[in-house]
């Protein structure tokens, strides 16, 4: 059908693609190193699941059924442009095989026909989103509608092109089993001339033929580039437990060098973070779930993801030219590609106001990571411009000098414990159990509360168990969300080598901390410390699975459970508090309707519990409360005290200091018999 | 304009301070140190002036004490000063205010450049003392203006105006320079060091500084004796009367007669 006219089409389509991506391919390399190479078993499993099944898109049911019936439709099609290619050069050109008149011919016709029409009703159930419903996620703009608008022509042409074809056959139009759609659309075509006939079928074939050419070039500059790089993006993810980020290694040598401690420029993200930014779809799932978003701060994920990108791009000429290729070391030069992000690129604003929930990854489709970004700007901004919010600044000072963000008195760490017949490692260095407290949860009156209860529960079912007492410090999590690094590395340095001494990597940690749980379980690793970490939630209903509590006290109550993010998104511990509670004779156990995976963050994550929370429209706190209240429940149980501290806040300011706010292992305690005397039980 | 700062090394303020016995002195093993944060005050005001004015050629800290005191040096190096003065000698220890006062005076003494601007927190943490800054007004015979909360040094760097809180009111005091300033809170907020100016800040240069090196100390005596310290007597348990106001009113009475025997 014109083989001259073909040959230039694919050249200068193809060609001009393999400019566009060699582009990108120069500016992913750009990126500094990465290890994700690991694993491929795994890593090939990971992309069946999420890449292939896309399982994750079905958490969106109508977009993603929607998506996938495009995604299937691009698969069959494929073939299709392959073979409308062909017959630029030989009209009758089918793959051999796929010949009209092999089986498999007729059998791909059916399948591509189903396809288009599919694809079809996918393009316009987006169509729908975009223009109609104006979802708030999507960003409504001109490139969303051309490419839909494409897909829809793509797939109007090819079916044209059948239908004309089949008008003009010589046997009279008539329907065709194999080409349902083509053989429908032909029956108006016949009442048109064959000359008409003739123009409609090449305008078909020329249409798709170079409307796939078109659109491959539209790719690398467009959203859409995750048709080709969303797939590798979830190969290489990262297999890190999510609770785990990466430590800064060096930290004196870097200064000493002149490193950046963290990100400050562009091409100081690795190359997985710039496949992260081609890969964004704008699908805007992370903003739809981030608690920042939803409570009108100015931190939207989508949007964080899309300024790096678009600035990444802006530059790409400057970028690839050379001498920013890897570089760690240097900072300003006064050029534009070099520029500090926080200066222009992302307001430091939209940094501290992430509280580091995970719900965004826990969302996204395609395994972009946030958190670790967002971090590793901190850590620049904290460690070498000494920038941050001014109440964290106590709380540094507070951990640099007593081990602990609130400054109160190292030596009180233990106090909660007077009286109640608890021993020391060093007064039972043996226990195969060691009890870690926490700060808040050794300090805070109110969380105290907690670890009273836990350990009353431990004695009352006969664990022998040990605290640290005063050697206890820190964590150094809220440092380290912070991006105080440095600080962060001295505690861990300083437990694990504490923890050791004590033999900890032989015992159970328990802690009712999610935070401490998190730190201790998956981020010690990197610093020598290997530990068997059980949350209390968990813990605690071993105990009651296990015989050694029984809560049979009844106690008849609508309790609603708010998932700590550290517990549930980071760790996947789900269960166990719910288990914990449902244990319990006469309680039933209410669920909010943001729960589990999409639980809303209680605010605090992050190092949010020790400053101020940034200018928006609602507080954190507040607005999960309004959630958790929609429940009707009459008491509010939580697994975290931090958790627990922004829920009575949100109690209070909602008016509804009636409804007890308890921790999981508060509720047990009154469902379980404690004799008069528990000491020395 | 040249700014001294002085900075003295103090137990941190949330630290548990324990008494040696007989009441010696206290117990500084495991003890942690900060510079006393009123004096950080002062550190950061110069750094600030520097920042806003073209005319700061030089911040000097100067510090008194143990080797350890070196450790709060290096705080307000990197906070901002350039070089530090350090005044370590045993023989020189004392918990007299006047005496202290007098060595860093005759410290100052041998700077052959001089200093427009000594700034120093308005009260030291640990004892609660605030003489060092105003005596070593005078012995330099400097002008002296304490407990400052708002500060303009004029554009030509020679003359300032200095509000301070007193009861009930505030005064606004103009003077010349040079002189000595002791800052209260609220004035400035410490930076909080970056840590590559930490590194800078182990590379700049610190004078030791002896007895041996001010010879002019001897002339002065210690006017303090230490007699002896003691941890203050535990808070009483608070006792809480429950029941109605008639009765509540009831049992405080019996419990102010019978048990506390104040009526």
């Amino acid at each position: 059908m014109g083989p001259i006219f073909m040959a230039l089409l694919l050249l200068a389509g193809w060609g001009a693609f393999a400019y566009s991506a060699s582009r990108r391919w120069k500016l992913l390399r750009v990126g500094t190193a990465d290890n994700r190479f690991d694993q491929p078993g795994r890593r090939i499993r990971e992309t069946f699941r999420y890449g292939i099944a896309q399982l994750r898109m079905r958490r969106y049911p109508l977009a993603g059924a929607a998506h996938m019936v495009i995604f299937l439709g691009f698969g069959v099609l494929l073939l299709r442009s392959l073979i409308l290619w062909g017959r630029g050069f030989d009209e009758s050109f089918s793959f051999w095989l796929f010949a009209p008149e092999q089986f498999l011919g007729k059998a791909y016709s059916f399948l591509k026909d189903l396809f288009a029409i599919l694809v079809i009703f996918g393009a316009l159930v987006f169509v729908y989103f975009r223009v109609v419903r104006r979802l708030g996620r999507l960003t409504l703009n001109a490139e969303g509608l051309i490419i839909l608008g494409i897909i829809l022509a793509m797939m109007v042409a090819d079916i044209l092109y059948d239908a004309a074809t089949i008008a003009r056959a010589s046997s009279g139009p008539g329907f065709i089993l194999y080409e349902p759609a083509g053989s429908i659309a032909a029956v108006p075509l016949g009442l048109l001339s064959d000359a008409t006939l003739v123009f409609l079928r090449h305008l078909g074939f020329w249409t798709h033929s170079a409307l796939v050419l078109i659109f491959l070039n539209l790719l690398p500059y467009s959203k859409h580039f995750h048709i080709i790089t969303g797939v590798p993006n979830v190969y290489f993810q990262s297999l890190q437990p999510p609770g785990r980020l990466p430590p800064i290694e060096d930290i004196e040598g870097k200064l000493e060098r002149e490193e950046t401690l963290g990100i400050r420029r562009i091409d100081q993200f690795s190359w997985k973070a710039i496949l992260d930014f081609y890969t964004c779809t704008e699908c805007g799932r992370c903003s739809d779930h981030c608690p920042a978003t939803k409570t009108g701060k100015k931190l939207s994920p989508k949007h964080f993801t899309l300024d790096l990108r678009d600035f990444l791009y802006r530059n790409a000429d400057a970028l690839t030219a050379g001498d920013g290729n890897g570089s760690v070391a240097g900072g300003a030069d006064g050029r534009e590609h070099h520029k500090d992000l926080v200066d222009g690129v992302i307001d430091p604003e939209v940094l501290w106001a992430c509280t580091t929930c995970r719900a965004c990854e826990e969302e996204c489709p395609v395994f972009i990571s946030y958190v670790d970004k967002i971090v590793d700007m901190r850590r620049y901004l904290v460690q070498e411009r000494s920038e941050f919010p001014p109440q964290l600044q106590s709380a540094f000072r507070g951990m640099e000098s007593n081990a602990n963000p609130w400054s109160f008195s190292p030596a009180d760490r233990a106090n909660w414990a007077d009286g109640m017949g608890i021993r020391t490692i060093a007064e039972n260095p043996d226990a195969p159990v060691l009890f870690w407290v926490g700060c808040m949860p050794s300090f805070d009156e109110r969380a105290k509360k907690i670890t009273q209860a836990t350990a009353r529960l431990m004695q009352q079912a006969g664990v022998d168990f040990a605290i640290l007492g005063t050697d206890e410090q820190c964590t150094g999590d809220p440092a380290r969300r912070a991006g105080n690094e440095f600080l962060y590395q001295m505690f861990a340095k300083a437990n694990v080598e504490v923890l050791n001494g004590v033999g900890a990597d032989k015992k159970t940690i328990v802690t009712s901390c999610p935070h401490c749980f998190n730190t201790l379980l998956n981020e010690y690793g990197d610093f020598g410390g290997h530990y068997r970490v059980v949350h209390h939630s968990t813990f605690l209903s071993q105990l009651i699975a296990d015989g050694k509590l029984r809560p049979t006290n009844p106690l008849s109550k609508k309790v609603v459970f708010h998932d700590s993010c550290y517990l549930g998104r980071y760790n996947d511990v789900y269960d166990a508090p719910r288990e914990t509670l449902a244990g319990i004779p006469g309680l039933t156990v209410l669920e909010p309707r943001q729960t589990r995976d999409r639980g809303m963050c209680c605010g605090a994550g992050g190092a949010q519990m020790f400053k101020e929370e940034e200018p928006g429209t609602q507080r954190v706190n507040i607005e999960r409360t309004q959630q958790l209240l929609e429940t009707n429940p009459e008491v509010v149980a939580s697994a975290c005290p931090f958790c627990m501290r922004m829920l009575t806040d949100g109690l209070a300011a909602k008016g509804r200091e009636d409804i007890p706010q308890l921790d999981i292992a508060e509720v047990l305690l009154e469902a379980v018999q404690v004799p008069q005397s528990h000491a020395g039980a | 304009m040249r700014i001294l700062t002085i900075v003295k090394q103090v137990p941190d303020s949330n630290a548990t301070i324990k008494v040696l016995a007989e009441g010696k002195g206290i117990d500084f093993a495991g003890l942690k140190l900060v510079a006393d944060p009123f004096d950080e005050f002062g550190i950061e005001l110069a750094v600030q002036l520097r920042e806003k004015r073209s005319d700061v050629s030089e911040i000097v800290a100067l510090t008194l004490g143990g080797e350890k005191a070196g450790e709060t040096l290096r705080i307000a190096l990197a906070m901002g000063a350039d070089v530090g003065v350090h005044i370590c000698d045993p023989k020189l220890e004392t918990k007299d205010e006047l005496f202290n006062a007098a060595v860093i005076a005759e410290a100052m003494k041998k700077d052959a450049k001089g200093f427009d601007l000594i700034l120093c927190g308005k009260h030291n943490i640990d004892l609660d003392a605030g003489a060092v800054g105003p005596a070593v007004a005078e012995f330099l015979d400097l002008p002296h203006v304490g407990a400052v909360t708002g500060l303009d040094v004029s554009a030509d760097g020679k003359h300032f105006t200095a509000r301070r809180r007193i009861e009930g009111a505030e005064e606004v005091v103009e003077c010349d320079l040079p002189a000595l300033l002791t800052i209260e809170k609220g004035l400035v907020e410490p930076r909080y060091p970056s840590l590559p100016n930490l590194m800078k800040a182990k590379k700049k240069p610190v004078t030791l500084l002896t007895a041996g090196d001010l010879p002019g100390v001897a002339e002065y005596a210690e006017t303090t004796k230490f007699v002896s310290i003691s941890a203050p007597p535990p808070k009483p348990e608070c006792k809480f009367i429950e029941g109605e106001p008639p009765q509540m009113a009831k049992e405080l009475v019996r419990l102010l007669r019978d048990e506390a025997k104040v009526l």
